[in-house]
């Protein structure tokens, strides 16, 4: 097509143009400053940055806990944006207003909410009000370990819609004739949804949870908000060191490690990818 | 014919040897040609400011232009090289005793194009001016009726200088500053009989002769600076005023001085020319033809802190045009002539004192500062200097860095700042600067900035006052602590004439936040580590948890902050030892200078406690020239002749073997300055009638006549050697904080409200030292 369409290159070649100025030059513009010592000649240091950045335990500590809170959040995410998905689609027409307040939390500003979280959950907020209420000790949460908490329903809240716009996308192409079979054969809903529908929209689930997965470590500016540019050990983020090394002038570290936690994501789905089912390979 | 035929030779000889005449003549005066001095770009270098004078108008009588100031009277004509200092700028009369008893000063100077001519506001006379034996002689006085100027009553009454004075069509107009809005506020008087003529105009704000009899004029109101309807900034218009008819019209341009935030009011117009002349506070510009688009034809190096001067646009004999402000007469080309040897430097981030900036480029003519956009007015965040290093984008040459606010050492680490010890006179002068705060712009031998600003938060006591409270000056913070602890307990209530502190505040509360202060600035001073977890730290929590503060730890209330009363109260108190007040280091030393012996004050740096080391930490602001400027060489000859013009008593301070005292250069000045109000006050007092404001008047003149002794005395110095060793000793415990000890600094100061827990009990103390360390251990990890 491309050798029979030539004027196709035309049309493609400012959306191209623009990939390779916005994000192609300056992904390779990076990788180049993670191999230089940082100084106003840029020499040339080769994987030292690394090496260096590897031992570093700030790093070792952000790279930690980004994982930790991704790994936490994104099942969390996944979970409970299929069940509301699935649970929109029986709605059928009548799902619409429900979705527009889930997507909601979606399009707020990470600040607004942040405030209503941080009431809620202070030391004299509702969440504490209720513990005690139950007989419980009121907790610390935005002041302790516990602020993971918070901000994974934070992010849980914020970005849920976004991922059962998604789902219900996908489940619309699932026919509606494989359920009326299951269901004469005496199939509830879990398997149901184990045996026909997730095998069905099991690329799409893949991109959700990708997505949920890039988007959770991304977790950040909450934190930063809360806690401010050194929070508590258990959700001190690699954005935490990468945004105290940038004001630091240390662009190198800053993309070092960048580069490093990118190599660690692209290797993670690449596996994912290349397991069979993700593909739609077993249709 | 032969060429050698007598005719021939002849005339060939004589040519000759008129030749070589010629030659013989001018060959001295090439030399001459060639060493010819440029035109001065300013006439009075800094000296002005120097001696802290004023320029307070100017007028031009033929070809000499004369500057009044707020001593002297001088003069200048084109081919003279400086302004001439002519004569002092008023005449003392004095009794037989050879005391001051009257003084007739100048406040203006005007010309009504053949002869000068004064006016002094305390008899409201105009006189002509001239000079006899070096003296300046007032004659031929004309009375002037100025009472819309008058301020005060009776005997304090006294004349308000008027926006702008000017002789136009041979009358002196005088505008009067209209806050009220009144609908005139123009007057002027003939000079021959002082006839006074009001004019039914307002708010013009400064005038310049036009066509036809009429002037452009600046008009503002000065009520108005947002238009309410549209909220946008009102600025000011040119108008053109007839005086024929009073009528104030719009300029046919609609051209409006939008230039700067500041707004100047200066108009020059050229009728030979049709050319307009105005200026902001650092550009000048030229309009001609329709007056819509100006040029911009020459700088100013004033950074909007000189004083600003109406209609201070003269026409020079030589074509050129001199622009007075305050502290400087600047001389300037009519055309974009004047910017093509002109270099300008741009600075980024601000100085505390940018008039020593301009103090630099009145003796570099050629040099003009130019402000990076954006920090007029404020240092640049950390994150704006990394983001405009990672682009190489830095349109600076030099940089102001705040030490507290930026990791220098990171700076001199990548290479960003440019080596300056090729210089001499600054690395004559960081030379001698005390080696802990030199180690901070010193590295490999190499000088990489100089020292701007230095602000200090010293702990001052007051050692009369204790003396007369018979209490000891605490040595160390635990003993602050024992003090506070007796003040509470009852020391407090021994004479109510005296307080601890002055703030009025809870007591508790600062004594909290001050202890934890010092300790962090402890900590960092010794160690470069911060840590809560310490024997000592445990220890003054424990002494100040022991303290019962009872009232003194109660918050200031909304009504008592509102309270006048309250607050004179607090005031007037004689506090014992002031915290928490943060000064220039020079202020330390002149703080002192003009009080009495009771409210002499000392700076203390206390150790924690008694046997350790004091630290304290010198908030400095660091002036360095960046490596990507593309003038390196003159920003680095900039920097240079900061070093001379450098506030002497900040010299003396960093240098610790400066122990010489600083002579004060006004001190002549201020005498006279002093014994000038001493002869107004007894003026005042002959002339007052009413029995209490005689007797008001004589005391004030008893005190003021004490008050003149003890200045005799003490102003001869702007620094004593007592004082200066008192600096040192305080310099001598400072310490400027590496990035990673600034970055825990920092890291502690962001999470207050942790310390705030602690404070209202809702973490105990093991709990604070527990989180707040793990924060500063994160912080350190990064620096690994």
């Amino acid at each position: 097509m491309f050798v029979k369409k030539k004027s196709l290159w035309l049309f493609l070649l400012p959306g191209l143009a623009g990939l390779m100025v916005f994000h192609l030059v300056p992904f390779i513009g990076g990788i180049y400053f993670s191999l230089t010592d940082g100084t106003i000649n840029n020499n040339l240091v080769w994987f030292e940055n690394y090496k260096r950045l590897w031992a570093n335990q700030a790093f070792q500590q952000g790279l930690k806990n980004s994982l930790e809170l991704s790994l936490m959040s994104t099942p969390i995410i996944f979970l409970f944006s299929f069940i509301l998905a699935v649970m929109l689609k029986s709605l059928r027409e009548r799902s619409l207003p429900y979705r527009n307040i889930l997507l909601m939390p979606y399009l707020v500003p990470s600040s607004a909410l942040l405030i209503i979280w941080m009431v809620i959950f202070d030391y004299g907020g509702i969440v504490n009000r209720l513990l005690v209420g139950l007989g419980l000790e009121r907790v610390m949460w935005l002041e302790s370990g516990a602020l993971r908490v918070p901000i994974i329903l934070l992010y849980v809240w914020k970005n849920v819609g976004f991922s059962v716009v998604i789902f219900s996308a996908a489940l619309q192409s699932v026919p509606d004739e494989y359920y009326e079979f299951a269901m004469l054969e005496g199939a509830g809903p879990i398997r149901q949804a184990r045996s026909i529908t997730l095998p069905l929209i099991l690329p799409t689930a893949f991109l959700v949870f990708v997505l949920a997965w890039v988007n959770a470590f991304k977790i950040f500016k909450e934190v930063y908000f809360i806690g401010g540019a050194y929070p508590r050990d258990e959700v001190y983020t690699l954005q935490h060191f990468m945004n105290n090394r940038f004001s630091k002038l240390e662009y190198q570290d800053v993309t070092a490690a960048a580069y490093s936690f990118a190599l660690i994501v692209l290797v993670f789905f690449a596996l994912l990818y290349l397991s069979r089912g993700v593909r739609g390979d077993d249709r | 014919m032969s060429y050698f035929n007598k005719k021939n030779t002849a005339f060939t000889i004589l040519l000759r040897v008129f030749s070589l005449l010629l030659v013989l003549t001018l060959l001295p005066s090439l030399p001459a040609a060639a060493e010819e001095k440029p035109a001065p770009k300013n006439l009075f270098g800094s000296e002005l400011m120097d001696k802290s004078e004023t320029v307070t108008s100017a007028a031009a009588v033929k070809d000499t232009l004369y500057f009044l100031t707020s001593t002297s009277l001088y003069a200048y004509t084109p081919g003279d090289e400086k302004a001439q200092r002519l004569t002092d700028s008023h005449v003392d009369v004095k009794n037989e005793q050879d005391e001051i008893v009257n003084s007739l000063s100048l406040n203006a100077i005007f010309s009504d194009g053949e002869r000068l001519l004064g006016f002094n506001g305390s008899d409201q006379q105009l006189y002509s001016v001239s000079i006899e034996d070096g003296k300046l002689q007032l004659t031929d006085p004309v009375k002037l009726d100025v009472e819309q100027f008058m301020q005060g009553d009776g005997t304090f009454s006294y004349f308000e200088m008027p926006i702008w004075m000017q002789i136009l069509d041979g009358k002196l107009y005088m505008k009067f500053p209209n806050y009220e809005n009144k609908p005139a506020d123009l007057y002027s008087f003939d000079l021959k009989t002082g006839e006074k003529t009001e004019h039914k105009v307002a708010h013009l704000q400064a005038i310049t002769p036009y066509k036809d009899g009429t002037y452009l004029a600046v008009f503002k109101d000065p009520q108005q600076y947002y238009d309410e309807a549209t909220s946008e900034r009102v600025w000011p218009k040119l108008v053109v005023y007839d005086p024929k008819d009073e009528s104030v019209t719009p300029h046919a341009s609609g051209y409006r001085f939008d230039q700067s935030e500041v707004e100047i009011f200066s108009l020059y117009y050229d009728a030979a020319e049709d050319s307009l002349y105005t200026c902001t506070d650092t550009d000048l510009y030229r309009l001609d033809g329709d007056f819509k688009t100006p040029r911009l034809i020459g700088y100013l190096p004033t950074f909007g802190s000189f004083m600003q001067l109406p209609n201070a646009i003269f026409s020079l004999a030589d074509g050129r045009l001199a622009i007075l402000t305050g502290q400087n007469v600047f001389v300037r080309e009519r055309t974009e002539a004047g910017l093509t040897d002109t270099v300008a430097l741009t600075m980024a981030g601000s100085l505390d004192d940018p008039t020593i900036l301009s103090r630099i480029m009145m003796e570099m003519d050629n040099v003009v500062i130019r402000r990076m956009e954006g920090t007029e007015y404020n240092q640049l965040t950390s994150e704006q200097m990394a983001t405009l290093f990672l682009t190489g984008n830095i349109p600076a040459d030099l940089m102001a860095i705040n030490s507290q606010s930026f990791d220098m050492d990171n700076l001199i680490k990548k290479g960003y700042l440019v080596d300056l010890s090729g210089n001499e006179k600054i690395t004559g002068f960081v030379n001698k600067m005390a080696p802990n705060l030199s180690s901070s712009l010193i590295k490999d031998g190499k000088i990489y900035g100089l020292p701007a600003n230095t602000m200090v938060m010293p702990l001052t006591v007051y050692p009369e006052r204790f003396k007369e409270l018979g209490i000891e000056i605490p040595t160390s913070i635990m003993g602050l602590l024992d003090l506070v602890e007796q003040w509470v307990d009852g020391l407090g209530e021994k004479d109510p004439d005296y307080t601890l502190f002055s703030f009025g505040d809870n007591m508790q509360d600062s004594m909290r936040q001050y202890v934890f202060d010092r300790y962090v600035s402890y900590a960092l001073g010794a160690g470069d580590e911060l840590s809560f977890d310490t024997p000592i730290f445990r220890k003054l929590m424990e002494k100040l948890s022991s303290i019962d503060f009872g009232d003194y730890a109660t918050d200031i209330s909304i009504e008592q902050q509102m309270d006048d009363g309250f607050w004179q109260d607090v005031f007037s108190k004689k506090q014992l030892i002031e915290i928490n007040a943060g000064f220039e280091l020079p202020y330390l030393v002149s703080r002192n200078n003009f009080e009495g012996p009771e409210e002499q004050s000392q700076a203390l740096v206390l150790p924690l406690e008694d046997g350790m080391d004091a630290f304290v930490e010198g908030d400095i602001t660091l002036f360095s020239v960046l490596q990507t400027s593309e003038k390196k060489e003159l920003a680095i000859e900039f920097l240079g002749n900061y070093v001379d013009k450098m506030d002497e008593i900040v010299k003396a301070s960093f240098d610790l073997e400066a122990n010489e005292p600083i002579i004060n250069p006004n001190y002549e000045q201020e005498a006279r300055q002093f014994a000038k109000y001493i002869a107004d006050m007894e003026k005042q007092l002959r002339e007052a009638k009413d029995e209490a404001v005689k007797s008001n008047l004589e005391q004030n003149i008893k005190g003021l006549k004490e008050e003149a002794e003890y200045q005799k005395q003490r102003n001869q110095y702007l620094a004593t050697s007592d004082v200066l060793k008192m600096i040192h000793s305080y310099v001598s415990n400072m310490y400027i904080m590496s990035g990673r000890a600034n970055a825990q600094r920092q890291a502690y100061y962001e999470n207050y409200e942790l310390r705030q827990q602690y404070f209202d009990g809702v973490i105990s103390l093991d709990q604070f030292i527990k989180q707040m360390d793990d924060k500063l251990r994160l912080v350190r990890l990064e620096y690994q």
